[in-house]
């Protein structure tokens, strides 16, 4: 599926560049405006999403009819009160991708600025499609956690693979090396939870993550998975 | 279905009837109760009877051919199972073989390792090729008949596993990649590109499956049919998927009259891919059984060379870039010599942006692991353009691995009339599909007069047609000699270029500098040289892109030729240029000479001219202490204190980059002192590509007067310690992003350590910590670019 790109969030390009609310120079303000030419011009955003039924199996959560445990204390509290879920693979294709390559070489600080403004993209395109699934799940009286990804809290970024197998995320260009790693760099895989219930605010996954303390997000006053 | 050997040839006689492929397989499988994200190859041997039961109603249905259940047989995807791409093909072809029962053909099936190949991805070639030589040697022992390579969308990926089917077995071998709705596929790669490619490579059939429907395959069936004489394959969805349920909304009669159409645009080789079923299959049986309409691909004879994402017809003058080569650069040599990759990487782009149409890649230097080097330069090169490249080598082996690496259709530079170089290097071209330059020399020596030098190219054209080498593939090169030394070598190079053209219609190389040696005015001699020679004939000069007098000279000519429609390519050439001349270097209103705000402010254009300015009152070195060190430190202390974001950062780094430029130009035309204040290796470690952090770091020791080894992203241990024991090399910077890839980190640090190289080794990253540092034995934790520096000042001592 498709997926149009909106303009992009320049708050949040800037909090990624470590700004926090300092407002840029003339020549990085043009770096900015370039980057997003080049992001929108290039970016194909893709996903795909597939709903599935949860059970609890032992110490994990299985995505029933599929390979896929979900592990680590931080997602069993997330999807807690959840009986299904959505799994998403998003990306924003291969263009965007050599771009950032390419300019690396010739102008470090337009490719810096450039990586920055891919990343926030692929963010606002999973933004878009958790709208649209928080919407689909409200016409069915039913409530849509926040997404979570592998990586996030004690998540582990091995379940990338699995995530990908289970989606075929080679339908839309995204593959996982063998140290997860998600190619295209600007991809993401996350998971849904559907609760019966209203979902209470998001669950605080800094806490248990490994690199909480040397988090550079953190350090600009914002966060991977938008966690409080 | 009768033989698949003289399969071309009865395609091309109209007597083959077409030939019926099989539908969806997964789908079935998962319908007989396989889990999603199981990789259902173990269910040859868990449930053969379900495969069997699948494949039989293929057969029942009319499929000549049926692809075993082996889509994700490597040994990478069967690491969660227990069993080997052997057991797992062995069990996958017998069960096949059972249900073929003579009256169908069993193809191995092979599908996308999952992972993106090197340069943008960190799966090497060779161990892509190892992954598909496995699965091949255990389809052939288990007795397939063909190979079947399908679902591609990276041409690279193609082209490992084309190479691991013709070198290690005799069986024939399909392939079809899947095209987007774009017209290319997700690694951009064009249908064009794959034809030429996977014709040159040695496919007995080509074409195109999964990703869209029958309706939406037109226009990309239709391109690769002229681009290749291959029958094509066409094997697409059930229609388009329901993005919810994923069901799919064609049916099986509708499904059989959509692709007649690309049947009667000259597809021969039809099935089904996700969505269908065994009545898909009966469907086309139905609709085109006995019918037997000549088909193949309809390629005109034409010159043309392809990267995966560019395609170069040469139906006019195209140009190519001469700068990747080492002669007579000692930058060049020394960026070559340290494996620094990224020098090179510039003049790619550099060439690129100047307007050249490939690039010419020479790396022989003497002492130089050439074939190696060729291979690590052509596959870097890749990732930042997507010009076809020249592989310029004398060495057959840096040839070999030139083309090897080249993810398109190349051009070899060079044969020459020499029996024995003709024969050792034109198998080479033939095995890879390249063209091939013939230089007009021979065992005797350079030929001097038009006649001789005609006489050569007659006998390389014949000698590579004997080989199967194509006549439109041959280009000539009939030699330049420096009329300075051989006032009669112009004028005969000249006259032969002109007959090469008119008698044997082929098309023309010449490197054109080489004319003015030893001469003033070179660039004049040069420019009239050449347009001379495309006067003659000449459509693929060699020189410099960056000489703008060269290229307006292509440009000029290119208008006068009528090959410029409207002149929208000269007077864009110049409308740029008058433009580029009016805008005054200082624009910026910076007080002259105040350096500091110059490059606080990222001011390039400033930075320059109050250096030059300083440099009129002080000597150079006093310039870069006491102006350019302490600006640079100075927006590293605002960094720090938060006042100062990274992007200032890098433009203030660029800024102080143009600055040291003309200091340096000014030492060395005063033959003195160069700043040198030691050398530093950098890389990213194995299995990472996040190297923006790493090249942050390089540009800001480079500013300091360090000296910087950039060894790149995805970085194999060996690889630094190589470097590190080369250049003796006192501080190593290592660089990883993820978590995963922090033992590669581990992994390098133990390397240097157990070199016995006394070198000191800083790491950084975003998920480091200054005791995981400690822990895996570095010597310092940089947290950012400037602890770099002051790490490096503690190293060198300053």
């Amino acid at each position: 599926m498709d997926i149009t790109l909106r303009k992009i969030n320049r708050a949040e390009v800037l909090r990624y560049l470590g700004y926090g609310d300092n407002a840029p120079d003339a020549l990085v303000a043009a770096q900015l405006d370039e980057a997003e030419t080049i992001v929108r011009r290039l970016a194909k955003p893709r996903v795909l999403y597939r709903l599935f039924d949860l059970e609890p199996a032992g110490e994990t959560l299985r995505v029933r009819g599929t390979a896929l445990d979900l592990a680590g204390e931080a997602i069993l509290a997330h999807l807690a009160g959840a009986d299904q879920c959505v799994l998403l693979v998003a990306t924003l294709g291969m263009a965007v991708e050599r771009e950032i390559f390419r300019l690396q070489v010739v102008d470090l600080a337009l490719a810096t600025v450039v990586d920055v403004t891919a990343s926030a993209a692929i963010e606002q395109v999973c933004d878009q499609v958790q709208e649209e699934l928080a919407e689909m799940t409200a016409s069915k009286g039913r409530f849509l956690t926040t997404r979570f990804s592998p990586g996030y809290g004690d998540m582990p970024l091995s379940l990338q693979q699995p995530f990908c197998s289970v989606l075929d995320a080679g339908k839309i260009g995204v593959t996982v090396s063998k140290f997860y790693l998600l190619t295209p760099r600007k991809s993401v895989t996350a998971v849904f939870g559907i609760c019966r219930e209203p979902v209470s605010a998001p669950l605080k996954a800094c806490a248990l993550c490994a690199i909480a303390d040397t988090c550079s997000l953190r350090k600009a006053g914002t966060s991977c998975g938008k966690f409080d | 279905m009768g033989s698949l050997i003289d399969l071309k040839s009865r395609c091309a006689e109209g007597t083959a009837p077409y030939i019926l492929l099989d539908g969806g397989m997964g789908t079935m499988l998962q319908q007989g109760g396989l889990c999603a994200g199981e990789n259902p190859v173990a269910a040859n041997i868990t449930r053969p009877e379900l495969v069997e039961s699948i494949h039989r109603a293929y057969v029942e249905a009319g499929s000549d051919i049926i692809l075993t259940n082996t889509f994700g047989a490597s040994r990478k995807k069967l690491l969660d199972t227990d069993y080997t791409p052997a057991e797992v093909i062995g069990a996958a072809v017998r069960v096949a073989r059972r249900a073929a029962d003579d009256r169908a053909k069993v193809a191995l099936d092979i599908g996308p390792l999952g992972e993106l190949l090197s340069p943008l991805g960190t799966l090497t070639f060779d161990e892509a090729y190892d992954l598909f030589r496995e699965q091949i040697e255990a389809g052939a022992e288990a007795g397939a008949d063909l190979v079947f390579i399908e679902t591609m969308t990276d041409l690279q990926e193609v082209r490992a596993a084309l190479l691991a089917v013709k070198e290690c077995s005799d069986l024939p071998v399909f392939v079809t990649m899947s095209f987007e709705p774009s017209g290319r596929t997700f690694t951009g790669v064009l249908p064009e590109s794959f034809a030429i490619v996977a014709t040159g490579l040695g496919a007995d059939a080509i074409g195109v499956n999964c990703s869209m429907g029958p309706d939406q395959m037109v226009d990309v069936v239709d391109r690769i049919l002229r681009h290749t004489d291959l029958p094509v394959i066409v094997k697409p969805n059930a229609g388009l998927p329901d993005p919810f349920t994923g069901a799919y909304d064609m049916a099986a009669d509708v499904f059989a009259e959509s692709i007649e159409v690309l049947a009667a645009m000259g597809a021969s080789i039809l099935g089904g891919c996700c969505g269908t079923s065994p009545a898909y299959i009966e469907g086309l049986r139905a609709h085109f059984a006995n019918d037997t309409r000549p088909k193949l691909g309809k390629r005109p004879r034409q010159s043309l060379v392809c990267s995966a994402s560019k395609l170069v017809v040469i139906d006019g003058v195209r140009v190519i870039g001469e700068r990747i080569n080492p002669t007579g650069k000692p930058e060049f040599r020394r960026a070559l010599g340290e494996g620094n990759l990224d020098y090179i990487l510039e003049q790619a782009i550099s060439q690129e942006t100047a307007g050249a149409d490939l690039l010419d890649v020479n790396v022989g230097l003497p002492g130089l692991d050439e074939p190696r080097t060729m291979a690590d330069v052509v596959n870097a090169i890749q990732a930042v353009t997507g010009l076809p490249l020249q592989v310029d080598s004398s060495d057959p082996a840096a040839l070999e691995a030139g083309l090897r690496a080249f993810c398109g259709k190349a051009i070899v530079n060079s044969v020459n009339g020499d029996a024995a170089v003709l024969d050792r290097v034109l198998p080479l071209v033939k095995k890879y599909g390249a063209a091939v330059v013939g230089l007009t020399l021979d065992e005797a020596g350079l030929a001097e007069t038009a006649e001789r030098k005609l006489a050569i190219a007659r006998r390389i054209l014949d000698a590579a047609i004997a080989h199967g080498i194509p006549k439109e593939d041959v280009y000539i090169d009939c030699l330049t000699l420096t009329v300075s030394a051989q006032p009669e070598g112009a004028v005969q190079t000249l006259r032969a270029v002109r007959t090469v053209r008119e008698e044997l219609g082929l098309q023309t190389v010449l490197g054109v500098s080489n004319i003015s040696f030893g001469l003033p005015n070179r660039e004049l001699v040069n420019q009239t040289f050449l347009t001379a020679a495309l006067e003659a004939g000449l459509t693929l000069p060699i020189l410099n892109p960056n000489s703008r007098l060269m290229m307006d000279a292509v440009s000029a000519f290119r208008l006068l030729h009528g090959a410029d429609p409207d002149g929208a390519g000269f007077i864009a050439r110049f409308a740029d240029a008058s433009e580029r001349e009016a805008v005054p270097s200082a624009t910026t209103g910076t007080p002259i000479g105040d350096i500091g705000q110059a490059i606080a402010r990222g001011l390039k254009e400033d930075a320059r001219r109050i250096t030059a300015e300083l440099m009129q009152a002080m000597p150079e070195m006093a310039v870069v202490q006491e102006h350019l060190i302490p600006a640079l430190d100075s927006v590293g202390r605002q960094f720090e204190a938060g006042t100062l974001f990274l992007p200032q950062l890098l433009n203030a780094a660029s800024a102080a980059g143009e600055a040291f430029e003309v200091v340096k130009q000014r030492l060395a035309q005063n033959g003195g002192a160069t700043i040198d204040k030691g050398t530093i290796v950098l890389a990213t470690v194995r299995g990472d590509i996040h190297d923006i952090g790493k090249n942050i770091v390089k540009v800001i020791l480079e500013n300091y007067g360090y000296r910087v080894i950039d060894l790149g992203r995805d970085v194999l241990p060996k690889r630094v310690v190589e470097a590190v024991l080369k250049e003796q090399v006192k501080l190593v910077g290592l660089s990883a992003l993820m978590t995963t890839t922090l033992g590669g980190m581990a992994e390098t640090i133990r390397a240097l350590r157990a070199s016995g190289h006394a070198c000191k080794i800083m790491v950084g990253g975003a998920v480091l910590t200054a005791d995981y540092a400690a822990e895996i034995g570095a010597d310092y934790y940089a947290k950012d670019a400037n602890e770099g520096v002051a790490i490096a000042r503690e190293v060198f001592g300053e």
